[in-house]
């Protein structure tokens, strides 16, 4: 029997996730496909329904009860990704939820993905038994998820928790939302990169500056000491920090997750970013806040959509 | 709104009939006036348990016959309705704060009874001793004020609890002070000390959060409340009244809740441009902030610096309102100036939220009403089994109840 069997499904700019949450429980392999970068929003959609099924077939699971999507940007209830911060190919305002509906003729339901990601670590990961948890994801951009007593916190306008346009340095460098200085100029993997870079370009040497670098070359140069490293991995350890502080201070959670890109790439960051924020929480806040990584990495956004799925199931 | 009721854990049979009461009166409050039946219903209880918990809450008072429902399809007998009796007591809110504190008196239903005010003399030599006499002195002024009021009527209202509220760092479940700069306070069992004194059941919170309950009265908003406050400059012997400072604190409502934070601190304020060394949580130079109060560049600078911090709160919070109290109610056309000149351009990442501005509903009482009304609202929720608020129960509160009757 497979009733209550749901699919969890993560879009994001280079891939899409796909995982089977089984009735129990248990759940399948996570399931990887390209995003693709041509073929527009057809593509994607076409690519979400391959990951899908692939993930039903490994899974061994027949038809699903429903489906969870994760995506980034701010997306509403319809799954109608608003806002600029879609790195999604030709992604025109469409019912992402009427389309996949229509695919699977079952109830679609969808939010964030980091938030999704987070309510993942909640159910399975490393923020279970938490009353008030908070994650701060460092991917491409910052995301943010924050779980009230089981329940995720939404807001107002459905984009409660966006942590990733925070200013945290004033008069900082320029974001690409218009103002300057936000948190995701400098924590995200791309600020990480891009500080890493510039610390490379200071440096009076005759060796040639890469103009990329990967994030796991980034790790590597961490761990062999390079000094340009260290000091681009201070400052988003900072700005970080602060990041964390405005977020500890005004919900006082018992436990704060970091996941995405940077966390997945091995880079150090529980040490530099605790030392760092008792100068920007107050003791009340952050005495009774554990700070702790993701542990299901890659697989959070997925797991969450699913149990997002399984959740509003058991609303209806 | 059956969600959080239906799915309320269980516990010991104590503990299952103290949450029982609570429910019916909870259910009651929101649906009044309201058949046995219907309550039952509602709450999936046997209909014999709901007779017997209504027949105590008539006998006590709490609650009335409103008026006879429908008669049934069949002809059966009417129903009778049953309805909260606001004036079978009332809350007092105090707002413990050097210089002015001001308390109000609240019935059932959050009318007001009564509204005063105490200078929180002798402060300077014994904080802690000069804010236990006011708080006594509010509570003597507070009882004679609505009896005189009552006279009237057979059975005067009696008073059942106090909420306190006070600037700074407090630790709800306990009632400890743990630092309050503003009352010169730290580490203090205020709890203890008012109920030996007062012998009534009482809840100590932040201030800010005070105001967000207040702000609340029952509405179903998320919101968040900021109130800004002159504070005294304490010297080490707290001789010095002199009000130089601003206290900030923020009060998070999250679908018609007050949020406490896993371990009673939300909303706690700091801006980005403290500096370690400095007084309070402002970046303003400490040479400076004594200017607060006269120089209104120096305030400007004070408000558009925490404004400017509001704003990556606000972004993450996305509220439908934020409520300005105190200095910042007191101050609005400034931090409406702020708001559209040097910070203007700062929404630019946050251009989907849609919220507005306003003050507070309670105007100057803000802080005490929010108290008050406090009180009310965690005894009218249901409480948990561990960690239950004890003081705002509802047998405490029939004895309290019970006593005012006699001596009266």
């Amino acid at each position: 029997m497979n009733g209550e069997t749901t699919i969890g499904i993560d879009i994001g700019g280079s891939s899409i996730k796909a995982i089977v949450l089984r009735e129990d429980g248990t759940h399948g392999e996570l399931v990887c496909v390209p995003t693709p970068a041509d073929g527009g929003s057809a593509g994607v959609i076409a690519a979400i329904e391959r990951g899908a099924r692939t993930a039903l077939e490994t899974a061994g699971a027949g038809r699903p009860a429903a489906i969870g999507i994760g995506t980034p940007g701010l997306v509403d209830d319809e799954l109608t990704i608003r806002g600029a911060a879609v790195n999604l190919p030709d992604w025109e305002a469409f019912s992402l939820k009427a389309v996949v509906e229509q695919m699977f003729h079952v109830p679609v339901w969808g939010g964030n993905d980091v938030g999704l990601a987070v309510l993942g670590e909640y159910e399975l990961g490393a923020g279970t038994g938490s009353k008030v948890l908070a994650g701060i994801w460092l991917g491409t951009g910052i995301g943010g998820g924050i779980i009230i007593n089981g329940k995720p916190f939404r807001g107002h306008n459905g984009i409660g928790g966006e942590i990733g346009h925070v200013v945290v340095e004033p008069d900082g460098e320029l974001c690409r939302c218009g103002s300057r200085g936000c948190s995701e100029v400098y924590a995200s993997a791309t600020g990480f990169l891009r500080l890493y870079l510039r610390e490379l370009e200071k440096q009076d040497s005759d060796v040639r500056v890469p103009t990329t670098v990967s994030m796991s070359g980034f790790a590597l140069a961490l761990r062999a000491g390079r000094p340009e490293a260290i000091a681009a991995h201070r400052i988003g350890c900072e700005m970080l920090a602060r990041t964390a502080g405005i977020v500890l201070n005004l919900f006082a959670p018992d436990r704060l997750l970091l996941g995405g890109g940077v966390v997945q790439a091995g880079i150090p960051l529980i040490g530099s970013v605790g030392e760092r924020l008792a100068a920007y929480s107050l003791p009340a806040c952050r005495n009774q806040c554990e700070l702790r990584l993701s542990t299901l990495g890659a697989d959070a956004g997925a797991l969450g959509a699913a149990h997002l799925a399984r959740r509003r199931l058991v609303e209806l | 709104m059956s969600g959080p009721i239906a799915g309320y854990p269980g516990g010991s049979k104590s503990f299952q009939r103290v949450a029982n009461l609570a429910l019916v009166m909870n259910i009651i409050r929101r649906e009044q006036p309201m058949s046995r039946t219907s309550i039952a219903r509602r709450l999936g209880l046997d209909r014999s348990t709901i007779t017997h918990i209504t027949s105590r809450l008539l006998d006590e008072g709490c609650v009335r016959v409103d008026s006879e429902g429908d008669a049934t399809k069949r002809g059966g007998r009417r129903p009778t309705l049953l309805a909260i009796n606001p004036d079978w007591g009332y809350t007092l809110g105090i707002d413990l704060t050097p210089g002015d504190c001001r308390a109000v008196a609240m019935n059932l239903s959050g009318d007001l009874l009564w509204s005063g005010g105490d200078p929180l003399s002798g402060y300077a030599d014994n904080p802690s001793r000069a804010v236990l006499a006011a708080v006594s002195r509010l509570l003597r002024s507070a009882e004679a004020s609505v009896q005189a009021a009552s006279r009237k009527v057979s059975r005067s209202p009696a008073l059942l609890g106090l909420g306190i509220a006070v600037p700074g760092v407090v630790e709800p479940a306990t009632g400890r002070v743990i630092h309050s700069r503003a009352l010169g306070l730290d580490e203090y069992d205020l709890l203890t000390r008012v109920t030996e004194r007062t012998g009534l059941p009482t809840i100590v919170e932040n201030d800010a959060r005070c105001c967000a309950y207040g702000e609340l009265m029952g509405d179903h908003e998320s919101f968040l409340f900021v109130l800004g406050r002159f504070q005294p400059e304490v010297g080490a012997e707290h001789r010095l009244l002199k009000r130089s400072g601003m206290g900030v604190g923020i009060g998070l409502a999250i679908d018609g809740r007050v949020h406490t934070g896993a371990h009673h601190a939300a909303g706690e304020f700091r801006s980005i441009h403290w500096k370690s060394g400095y007084p309070g949580q402002l970046g303003l130079e400490p040479d400076v902030l004594p200017r607060l109060q006269t120089d209104s560049t120096v305030l400007r600078r004070v408000i558009a610096e925490v404004m400017a911090n509001l704003i990556p709160v606000i972004s993450v919070v996305d509220p439908s309102a934020v409520v300005l109290g105190g200095e910042f109610r007191r101050h609005i056309s400034v931090v409406e100036t702020v708001l559209s000149g040097e910070l203007a351009g700062s929404f630019a990442a946050n251009e989907t939220a849609t919220w507005e501005f306003r003050s507070s509903r309670h105007g100057d009482s803000e802080v005490a009403a929010g108290a008050a009304w406090m009180f009310i609202e965690r005894l009218f929720s249901v409480p948990l089994p561990a960690g239950a608020t004890a003081d705002a129960e509802w047998d405490r509160v029939f004895q309290r109840a019970a006593v005012a009757e006699r001596s009266a």
